[in-house]
């Protein structure tokens, strides 16, 4: 699992909780990111 | 950074992610603990026990001076209570994120605090454990 895969199920697993209403929107991809 | 004392850790919590609340200037000690399940697989033909890593159980044990202002110890883990909250650590908060210096997030779920604490010749402080909820994300670019 990538740490984006970790951050993703995080914010899910949240949500499925209850404890936020929903996921947020996924980080937009920077070049930075991409290289 | 080669070999130094600890006196640069950084840690970050809140209710969304990234988290926010920079509580690293009331940080007195720190431990990320990172463990893994260890998962017997011995069969027949082995001379050992034979082991492959399972589920991360990872954990925090900080100590923080319980300062009462807003946005510090006392009021941010008032809030956080009883929640998943989103932390960020780093061994060094001042430099960028590299192998030497990752920056650990994730979510920790604050099940105890201690809001009041101390005797009449003492700072107050608060000493607590956090489980890890769920993976840690480990970066090394960026910043804290």
């Amino acid at each position: 699992m990538s740490d984006t895969d970790n951050d993703k199920a995080n914010a899910e697993w949240l949500v499925k909780i209850g404890q936020t209403a929903t996921a947020p929107a996924p980080k937009p991809v920077t070049k930075k990111d991409e290289e | 950074m080669a070999q130094g004392i600890v006196n640069k850790v950084g840690f970050k919590v809140g209710a969304t992610d990234p988290a926010s609340i920079d509580l690293s200037a009331y940080v007195t000690s720190f431990t990320l603990t990172r463990s893994v399940d260890s998962i017997e697989t011995t069969a027949m033909g082995d001379t050992g026990h034979r082991y492959v890593a399972g589920l991360q159980n990872n954990s925090i044990t900080v100590e923080l001076i319980n300062d009462d202002a807003a946005s510090a110890v006392l009021q941010s883990m008032n809030t956080l209570f009883a929640t998943n909250a989103y932390f960020k650590c780093a061994l060094d908060k001042s430099s960028v994120g590299s192998a030497a210096n990752p920056f650990y997030s994730g979510l920790i779920l604050v099940d105890t605090i201690t809001p009041i604490n101390g005797d009449v010749a003492s700072l107050g402080i608060q000493s607590l454990t956090f489980q890890v909820s769920g993976a840690i994300t480990v970066a090394t670019t960026g910043t804290f």
